[in-house]
């Protein structure tokens, strides 16, 4: 019995050996086809990596460049997206991100929300979900050692409650911060468009109205589904239905 | 000759003149013989016979003619005793064609005969050959000139016979009228091919004297606006007539000349169609932007706001105004906005007809909403035009406009030009090489082991309030200090002690056990130490008495081992520390 069981183990592992060697073969003929300009040969190769389950934020990033170079914006998009998801700190995928946003035809503009608002949304915007939890991990701990430190040495000089409430109001920060994050990052369905124009209708289907035209490489909320259509939101709060076969969710 | 025989031969007469009268004839005759193409001539048909009902003649083929019906009369009448009717038939024909033309036999058949007109020659002739003024060589019925029997005619003229393409040209149409009219006149225009036409009202009335004869001239204008180089036929259009000769003269010595018979009939008037000799707009110097308008413009181009919030629209107006066919006017070439949203809202025309020319504006109209906020500028738009008159190309402009928007809006609609996506396409990015490991997302919001470390810093401050708490009673409570230090105190004292054992010390070792023992009783009872005796310590009923026993006992020992002449050994001493650690930690469970 016990070597049936060592037996099979060896044979999972063994298994589990050439599928990894599988896919390095496979990652090596993306990156070769990539160099040699055969973009959409790239994207192939690395599409087959991700639908035998293999999951990494440098294959999306990859798939983002193969993407874009292939001409395929919103597709790009969606492909960094998806490793800033797996990698929020992923320093070459944000920068392709935020370069080859510049390339989207349809820019939204969203309405200002106020000076607080303008201020909120950029601060919450610097980090990702897990910068904002850490950085609130490290002022919740240092305002546990200080309150600590107060408490036993009451008498001490003004400075350590000054450095208290500066502590305490960058937990509070940190603390918001992470939790817009996490509801942006997480909790909210993100998508693209990928199709070259798709209509925003008033309702799922061709019979309602159009609103506007999306251009491949516009980034929208999905708030929901009927009818092959999603019920989208753009940033600036314009709401209408697209055909999902346009939309790539991230 | 008697009488009955009398009556007979009356009856024989009458007979015989019936059987005269009774035959049909007909005759066909036309008021001129010469004239030029395109001229009208007036066929009458005269059918007589007995009875009330006449056949209707059977026309020849008259293709080389248009025919037109222009009335018909029947009369009936009883001459000599014998009735007799007849029917006039009246057609206006017009030549078609120059040469000798022969109007064919004309029928007429009853049951009974047939008969049929002499065939008529018409000599016709090419246009202008017969002087119109005068027309001498003329041969009418009544050996009157043409002039002289033309009541009614009509002309029309061209002000320019070689204009340029596109080129307003102004066409007059003129009738001239001697005699009034029985009924309006009717005109009906030609279809005109390779131009278009505008009217140019409004319809103009004088009079002139033409041959010495007074005339009421009636003129008509229009604009017509040739469509492509070449040679352009302007047929002449036809304008049908009633004459009234029954009154109403215009001409009172022309009285006399009226065929009162005539009254009521209509009269089919055409004049000679005009030739155009349309130029081509110069190669030489045509402009790039040029559309092939012509004419005299200027542009002007307008917005109805210079600053406005970014979604909001501007109204903007590029008016051509002057003077051409502003309806073919090819449309502005725009050039291209990009900070701008376009909408056309449509185009408008202003035609103004007076003066003999077309003149007017056209407008443009869109709305723009600027795509994001800043500073832009509508670019200068240019109008390239033929102007036929100076016979040369000009090109106008606007001056650039300034818009300012401010705020945000919904969508832009941008992005780079493609040629710089492509450049950057080319040289965008690397790809990661090295083969990476699986992973899977640190998700730290979702991660339990991460939330329950940020809970130890609450636990550090639970705890220094705790440790605050309990030094601030230290502080405060002196029986509870002494309670807490008691067992420090012992072990200080204990420290000594052993030292003074190690010493040789063995008295003062047991004089700092009994103090040690004691003192640490004391603090936990809160109790003086130097009143402390045994008798006090044997009446504590807290500790137990087995624990208070070997507490006094050990005390005792203490004491005793002080103050013994021998002192005592150390071994002894061995034994008296042990038992004295043992009974406080024995105490610090129940004190």
């Amino acid at each position: 019995m016990t070597r049936l069981v060592i037996s099979l183990v060896f044979l999972l592992n063994l298994q589990s050996l050439a599928r990894a060697e599988d896919n390095k073969t496979l990652w090596d003929s993306a990156a070769q086809e990539y160099d040699v300009g055969d973009y959409h040969g790239a994207v192939e190769s690395y599409t087959k990596l991700i639908e035998r389950g293999f999951v990494s934020p440098e294959l999306y990033y990859n798939l983002g460049n193969s993407y874009f170079k292939s001409g395929s914006l919103g597709a790009s998009i969606w492909a960094y997206r998806r490793a800033l998801k797996l990698d929020p700190g992923m320093d070459q995928a944000k920068a392709n991100l935020s370069y080859v946003r510049e390339y989207n035809i349809d820019r939204i503009v969203v309405k200002s929300g106020g000076f607080v608002i303008d201020i909120w949304n950029f601060l919450t915007g610097l980090f990702s979900a897990n910068g904002y939890i850490l950085i609130f991990a490290l002022a919740w701990w240092l305002l546990g050692f200080l309150l600590a430190y107060l408490i036993l040495k009451p008498n001490t000089t003004l400075w350590p409650q000054y450095l208290l409430m500066l502590i305490v109001a960058v937990a509070i920060f940190m603390a918001a911060a992470s939790i817009t994050r996490v509801r942006n990052d997480r909790l909210i369905r993100w998508g693209v468009l990928t199709a070259p124009s798709a209509d925003i209708r008033e309702g799922p289907g061709e019979d309602f109205e159009k609103i506007e035209v999306g251009h491949d490489g516009l980034e929208l909320r999905i708030l929901g589904g009927r009818e092959k259509s999603y019920l989208i939101e753009l940033n600036n709060g314009l709401k209408g239905w697209v055909v999902t076969e346009a939309v790539l969710e991230i | 000759m008697t009488g009955k025989r009398f009556a007979v031969l009356l009856l024989a007469i009458f007979l015989w003149r019936s059987i005269d009268v009774f035959a049909l004839s007909i005759t066909a005759s036309v008021d001129i013989e010469e004239v030029e193409v395109g001229d009208p001539i007036n066929l009458s048909v005269t059918i007589t016979g007995t009875g009330t009902s006449l056949p209707d003649p059977v026309l020849p083929d008259l293709s080389d003619f248009d025919v037109y019906s222009s009335g018909r009369n029947s009369s009936f009448s009883m001459i000599s005793g014998a009735f007799s009717s007849s029917l006039e038939l009246n057609y206006t024909l017009i030549p078609k064609k120059v040469g000798e033309l022969t109007i064919g036999p004309i029928t007429a058949k009853d049951k009974k005969t047939s008969v049929t007109s002499n065939p008529i020659r018409i000599t016709v002739k090419q246009q202008g050959a017969i002087s119109r003024e005068a027309q001498p060589g003329t041969k009418r019925p009544s050996g009157k000139t043409r002039q002289q029997q033309r009541d009614f005619y009509i002309e029309q003229a061209v002000d320019k016979s070689d204009p340029y393409v596109g080129e307003q040209v102004t066409l007059y149409f003129r009738f001239y009228q001697a005699v009034n009219l029985w009924d309006q006149p009717t005109l009906e225009w030609p279809k005109y091919s390779g131009v278009t036409i505008e009217d140019l009202p409004p319809t103009s009335r004088s009079r002139k004297y033409v041959n010495n004869r007074l005339y009421q001239v009636t003129e008509i204008k229009r604009a017509l606006f040739p469509l492509s180089p070449g040679e352009t036929i302007i047929d002449s259009p036809r304008l049908t007539v009633k004459a009234d000769d029954s009154g109403g003269m215009m001409d009172p010595f022309g009285m006399f000349d009226r065929d009162f018979f005539r009254r009521g009939k209509p009269i089919v008037l055409t004049a000679d169609p005009i030739k155009l000799m349309v130029k081509a707009l110069p190669e030489n110097g045509k402009p790039s932007g040029f559309a092939g308008a012509v004419g005299k413009y200027k542009i002007q181009a307008i917005a109805d706001k210079d600053s406005v919030g970014v979604d909001e629209p501007i109204t903007f107006r590029v008016i051509l105004s002057g003077t051409g066919d502003l309806k073919s006017l090819p449309s502005i070439a725009l050039p291209e906005f990009p900070d701008f949203r376009v909408y056309e809202s449509g185009k408008t025309e202003s035609v103004n007809q007076q003066g003999g020319m077309i003149s007017g504006s056209r407008t443009f109209e869109m709305a723009l909403i600027p795509k994001t906020s800043g500073v832009f500028s509508i670019p200068p738009l240019g109008y390239s035009f033929f102007n036929p008159s100076r016979g040369k190309y000009e090109t106008i402009k606007t001056g650039p406009i300034r818009i300012v928007a401010s705020g945000e809006g919904l969508v832009d609609v941008g992005g780079a030009p493609k040629n710089v996506i492509e450049a950057a396409r080319r040289t965008f990015g690397y790809i990661i090489t090295d083969f990476p490991k699986q992973r899977t997302a640190v998700d730290l919001s979702g991660n339990v082991w991460f939330w329950i470390l940020q809970s130890i810093p609450i636990f550090g401050i639970a705890a220094a309030l705790i440790f605050r708490s309990h030094y601030r009673k230290l502080l405060g409570d002196r029986s509870y200090a002494r309670k807490v230090t008691a067992g420090k105190r012992s072990k200080t004292i204990f420290k000594t002690a052993l030292s003074k054992k190690g010493a040789g010390d063995f008295i003062g070792f047991c004089g700092d056990l009994y103090d040690a023992v004691i003192g640490f009783v004391a603090d936990r009872l809160d109790l003086s130490k130097s009143g402390l005796t045994l008798d006090d310590l044997r009446r504590i009923d807290s500790i137990g008495i087995d624990l208070r026993d070997e507490l006094v006992d050990f005390l005792e020992s203490c004491q005793d081992a002080r103050f013994a002449p021998a002192g005592i050994s150390q071994p002894a001493a061995d034994e008296m520390l042990q038992r004295g650690t043992s009974l406080i930690s024995k105490l610090e469970k129940v004190l």
